[in-house]
């Protein structure tokens, strides 16, 4: 029969490899392997997960699985034990070739060595025992635990030999290494190179598995180094070989790590190129390193910070800290797994004496108290003496006298205090004597003299005074009035406020545009200012001990006649468009902000011309146009203002020209130009307003077109 | 039932907590394995635990943050980095050697010539540490040994949103939560009765640049984390006034009848928005006394307004904005976050920057003295900088007092003080201010460095969203030993 047959070759094939297994196992050291069998050893790390695959099914069949009479049954099992032997026996032969590469810890690789030629031969001999096997549950019991338990062994120990010590269990075990080493302690080498080498390196250069002869575990095996020679040479040109091979593009067959594992990351590589650079000292410590130093700089990242303070006290009771918490004490521990704590108190209004009282449940544990503000009572630094570890402690602007200020001494931790603006004096800080640790006081705003300070500062050298800045020889100069008004046109007449924010000083006024002077012109109360007229309002400040404000101006807008109709000739640019026409009777005036305020008609390519239509013949004197000087923007005086007066638009007449002054130099400013003629009644005025055809030349954007804004008209 | 609540209820649903996941498992190996395959810190502790408590993973040198943003990125040439070759080789072309590639704007890669331009103003050293300043920061210069100048800070972007984006939220694009936020987020806040994050407005009248409230949005953390953005009129927090005829007692029992409504919402849809917004109305009513006691600037001492200056009483000004901030920081808001607008200075840099030096410099030097006299500044972090640097080649035409500076991302300056910030330089820029010669500080290095300061591995810092977890510095940042003491 067929099936017979293949049994038999496989039977006979398995026998054959047993055989060579028995004999290479013995006497293997001795053997020159030839490059094509390498091939075929190099193939163990892929053939031997068969034979652990058709173990472990072959063990689950006979043991677990019940019908043994079944002729299927045993035909199956048969076949698996079988494929396993076979593939047991391949694998070791395999393995046996490969283990002559060399590379590999010696001890580990014995263990695994007889391991895998155990469970080839243990497979073989269950099949070959089969029936016998299968006679007693015992028997079949035993003979799957020991094939278990050896091709387990096997596996594991194979493990160890590719992966490293500890591969298995690393994940469960990693991260709960002892406390974080401090920079204050790092040593270069230890604490920066080595953990580099170990997680990028080690896992093929160790003592177990040599590649390249080459173990990097220990300092003498490092200097060492491989079959190759010497790792590393600080005065070579790229020190030395391994920073040359780590420098290789990855594709390279000598490039280090080799492709496939992880590679180092770009900070790893200057770790270990500014160390071997900077000699390769196995002792160096970082915190030696000057300040500056590439390799201190790469290694602060890594290590806690120095001066995390250590804290005697236990942690107070959380439930505790809650309750002491509401909407004007807060309690916090400065950090996570911190004991100690920082309370803050917050609001003027709310602060009560007892809220202090309340903390005592605390008192260990406060290191850092916060008043800032707070109504504190001199009686109440009898409550804040009860926090012994208390390192920080802010009484600014409380309303402490500094008569009880001795009741402090207790608070021998107390490190930095404040008492600035209060009514503290000199006399009261005789405490000081008692705080040994003390570093800093705040004293700015106080009863404390600077002679008083000066004395101090000799009697407690190892004290920081700040005292501030008191401004005492400081002239500074006074802000113009703030002016207030609801419009700058009216029909009648508007109300203006001069405001002024620095206490005590003096605003004075002038409506005729002349500057006012400080002993004539008229003083704002602080009500307003009625105004009837159109003017320009002026005002300045004044304080003795002061610099004078500048002159603050505004000007007012009596609205006058208003036509019963406006018409423009030509369209205004579409950006600068407003309200069309009606924008110049519209009482409302723009500023220099005139891309966003949409309060300007704008010109360029053509000439502003309007006409004003009145029903009934109407009499006027002057027209006043409102227009816009932004030069920087290309906004320039208009070059002409024409007006233009009849009964009827055929019959215009002149009635003056004027040619504005053109300025200077960069600048934005409103400004306005009064038209005064004769006396008469009309009922059409045209007013035309030509822009600037070429910039200056001065100007930036010399040659270009100007623009001409207007923003409204006044007639009477 | 609509979708949309539909799917509400569904993230109600899957809103489970572990121990709910694994009660509800049958309780075997195999549920624990799968729960610990699911929940990767099941066995650990999770850090997701730890930052709940709101608390600093290790003892903080600094316990809250003022970040003094000067938006529009002032020069670092013309303020800090004292480059004198520039002036030598004034007008000459900035070599392809030293540009090396380096992309450009559209603002200037159009310029036939990129002409070197030495800085207009005069510069000297100052301090224990030889900074170096230029003549635009007199105040500023007296406060040195307490600062702490990174000259070697790089960014990313070119272009202002996107550079201002990243330096706040650790992404050029949007959404990601603003570094006030991840405070918010990982510490909490100190004083319940005032938002964590705080952002206070001001503008120079330089070139400026806008600045929008996605900078300090939560983006996806919980909402009580937003910054509020404060007024930059007298009141700084509108509507805290009751409304006439209703007294402090009525708004309670207003307050509590909406949350009882509230917490009905909450028990049909489970969203946690809810609660949050029941937490930001109880502390909207507290802030009604809180605000008032905080803002109040009637009783500063006199030597505060001079040391200041007296803009400081004009509201929406820096000063004033800075003042504030101290006072919001000595309150225990966590971050209180300054912008000021004007440093774009792509033409007339030197008028313009001296504008926005004269608006600013007192009153940054003067925050650093104040912090100082009180005994705070040891636990204030106080940041100024922009969100990237200027050329060191004029934008536009160069003449003898007239230049422009176009962006640069490659090196600019920032100063630190306070909260464990080692005072000094650090870091070197090359001659020609272009190229960084040594010890680089990338943007997420520098907020791994701030966290750090306060208490947070900025690795540990994560939400998860999306199903991906999420940091301040991304995937990258490394803590700057070298800047800490």
């Amino acid at each position: 029969m067929k099936q017979i047959r293949w049994n038999n070759i496989f039977y006979n094939t398995c026998l054959a490899c047993n055989s060579m297994l028995l004999f290479l196992a013995l006497f293997g050291a001795q053997m020159q392997v030839p490059a094509w069998l390498q091939v075929t050893g190099r193939m163990h790390p892929m053939l031997l997960h068969f034979p652990i695959v058709l173990l472990v099914l072959a063990v689950v069949w006979e043991t677990a699985v019940p019908a043994k009479d079944n002729p299927l049954y045993r035909q199956t099992g048969n076949a698996l034990l079988l494929a396993s032997a076979l593939s047991a026996a391949l694998s070791a032969l395999m393995g046996l070739f490969l283990s002559n590469e060399g590379g590999y810890e010696e001890q580990t690789l014995l263990w695994h060595k007889w391991s895998g030629v155990a469970t080839a031969f243990i497979t073989f001999a269950w099949y070959i025992f089969r029936e016998r096997v299968r006679q007693s549950k015992m028997r079949g019991g035993l003979t799957a635990a020991l094939a278990v338990a050896v091709v387990t062994l096997a596996g594991h120990l194979g493990a160890t030999l590719t992966h490293g010590d500890n591969y298995l269990l690393q994940p469960v075990f990693s991260g709960k290494t002892g406390p974080q080493i401090t920079l204050e302690d790092a040593l270069v080498f230890r604490d920066l190179v080595r953990p580099v080498l170990e997680a990028k390196c080690m896992s093929c250069h160790n003592a177990r598995k040599s590649k390249g002869d080459l173990v990097m575990e220990t300092e003498a095996s490092l200097l060492k180094g491989g079959k190759n020679g010497v790792l590393w040479d600080s005065t070579a040109e790229q020190f030395g070989r391994m920073m040359q091979r780590i420098h290789l593009p990855i594709a390279e067959k000598e490039h280090m790590p080799p492709q496939g594992k992880t590679q180092l990351t770009e900070d790893e590589i200057r770790i270990l190129y500014f160390w071997i650079k900077s000699g390769a000292s196995f002792t160096q410590k970082i915190v030696d390193l000057p300040e500056n130093d590439s390799l201190r700089i790469l290694a602060a990242g890594r290590f806690q910070p120095l001066e995390m303070e250590q804290y005697s006290f236990p942690a107070a009771d959380e439930s505790t800290i809650r309750n002491l918490n509401n909407d004007y004490r807060v309690v916090h521990p400065l950090a996570l797994q911190s004991p100690a704590l920082a309370v803050d108190f917050f609001g003027i209004a709310a602060f009560k004496s007892e809220y202090l009282q309340e903390l005592k449940g605390i008192k260990e544990q406060v290191v850092q108290l916060n008043l800032n503000k707070m109504p504190v009572q001199d009686a109440d630094l009898k409550t804040i003496a009860t926090f012994p570890n208390l390192r920080k402690l802010n009484l600014s602007a409380t309303a402490i006298t500094g008569a009880t200020l001795g009741e402090l001494k207790p608070l021998k931790a107390l490190r930095q205090l404040s008492l600035s603006n209060t009514a503290v004096k000199a006399a009261d800080l005789e405490v000081l004597s008692e705080l040994p640790d003390l570093s800093v006081l705040f004293l700015w705003n106080t009863g404390v003299t600077e002679s008083e300070l000066t004395a101090l500062q000799q009697r407690f050298p190892h004290i920081r005074f700040e005292s501030g800045f008191s401004g005492k020889d400081v002239v500074a100069k006074l802000n113009a009035a703030v002016i207030e008004g609801d419009a700058d046109v009216f029909d009648i007449s508007t109300k203006v406020r001069l405001k002024n924010y620095i206490k005590g000083a003096v605003v004075r006024y002038t409506l005729d545009g002349s500057v006012p002077d400080s002993l004539r012109s008229p003083i704002s109360t602080g009500d307003s200012i009625t105004i009837d007229k159109t003017c320009l309002l002026s005002t300045k400040t004044f304080l003795p001990g002061w610099v004078s404000s500048e002159v603050a101006t505004r000007n007012f807008y009596k609205a006058g006649l208003i036509p019963d109709s406006i018409a423009l000739i030509y369209p205004p640019n579409p950006q600068y468009r407003a309200e069309g026409p009606k924008t110049l009777i519209n009482k409302v005036i723009g500023d220099t902000e005139f891309k966003t305020n949409n309060r300007w008609l704008g010109y360029r390519e053509t000439n502003l011309e309007c006409l004003l239509f009145f029903k009934e013949p109407t009499t006027l004197s002057s027209v006043y146009v409102s227009t816009l000087a932004h030069i920087g923007s290309y906004i320039m005086p208009p070059a002409e203002i024409q007006v233009w007066g009849g009964t009827h638009t055929n019959n215009l007449v002149l009635l003056e020209k004027i040619r504005p002054e053109q300025p200077t130099k960069l600048a934005k400013y409103r400004v306005g130009y009064s038209c005064d003629f004769k006396v008469q009644k009309m009922k059409v005025l045209k007013i035309v307003l030509k822009p600037v055809k070429k910039l200056p030349p001065w100007h930036p954007q010399k040659g270009e077109p100007g623009w001409v804004f207007m923003d409204e008209v006044f007639l009477n | 039932m609509s979708p949309i609540m539909e799917k509400e209820l569904l993230e109600h649903g899957l809103h489970l907590n572990r121990r709910k996941f694994l009660s509800q498992l049958s309780l075997g190996l195999g549920s624990i394995a799968l729960g610990s395959l699911l929940i990767p810190d099941l066995f650990s502790g999770g850090d997701e635990e730890l930052i709940m408590a709101g608390l600093p993973h290790f003892a903080p040198k600094a316990k809250r943050v003022i970040y003094l943003f000067q938006n529009g990125a002032p020069s670092q040439l013309d303020l800090f980095d004292h480059k004198p070759k520039l002036r030598e080789m004034q007008g000459m072309d900035l070599p392809d050697s030293i540009r090396n590639g380096q992309r450009l704007t559209g603002m200037t890669s159009e310029q036939k010539s990129f002409p070197l331009a030495g800085s207009k103003f005069a510069f000297q050293q100052y301090g224990q540490h030889g900074a170096w300043l230029s003549e635009l920061m007199p105040h500023t210069s007296k406060v040195v040994d307490d600062l702490c100048f990174i000259k070697t800070m790089y960014t990313e972007a070119i272009n202002h949103d996107p550079a201002l984006t990243f330096f706040q939220t650790g992404a050029q694009v949007g959404n990601r939560p603003s570094m006030g936020a991840w405070l918010s987020y990982g510490l909490g806040s100190e004083n319940k009765n005032l938002p964590a994050f705080c952002v206070l407005l001001s503008k120079g009248k330089g070139n400026s640049q806008g600045v929008y409230s996605k900078l300090w949005t939560n983006g996806f953390l919980d909402s009580r984390h937003q910054g509020v953005q404060f007024s930059n009129g007298e009141n700084p927090v509108l509507y805290l006034n009751n409304p006439e005829a209703i007294d402090n007692a009525d708004r309670r029992r207003m307050l509590d009848r909406v949350a009882g409504l509230n917490e009905e919402n909450f028990k049909t849809f489970g969203d946690p928005e809810i609660n949050t917004k029941i937490q930001q109305y109880e502390m909207a009513y507290r802030m009604q006394t809180a605000i008032p006691e905080v803002t109040d600037v009637s009783r500063e001492p006199e030597s505060i307004v001079k040391l200041y200056g007296p803009e400081c009483l004009l509201p929406g000004t820096y000063a004033a904005n800075c003042l504030l901030a101290r006072k919001l920081s000595e309150s225990g808001v966590r971050f209180v976050q300054l912008y000021h607008q004007g440093w774009d200075a792509h033409d007339n840099l030197p008028q313009q920057i001296a504008g926005q030096c004269l608006d600013t410099d007192q009153a940054s030097a003067a925050l650093i003295t104040d912090l100082k006299q009180r005994g705070l500044l040891d636990e204030t972090l106080v940041i100024w900088g922009g969100e990237f640097g200027r050329t060191n080649y004029c934008q536009g035409t160069l003449t003898p007092t007239n230049y422009g500076r176009d962006h640069h991302p490659r090196c600019f300056t920032i100063w630190m003080a306070g909260g464990g910030v080692k005072p000094g330089v650090y870091g070197e820029t090359d001659e020609f201010g272009y190229n960084i010669a040594s010890n680089p500080v990338h943007v997420h290095d520098f907020q791994a460095t701030a966290l750090h300061l306060l208490g947070l591995d900025h690795e540990k810092l994560v939400y998860k969203h999306l199903g991906r977890r999420y940091r301040l510095t991304d995937v990258s940042g490394k803590v700057v030993r070298g800047l800490i003491t």
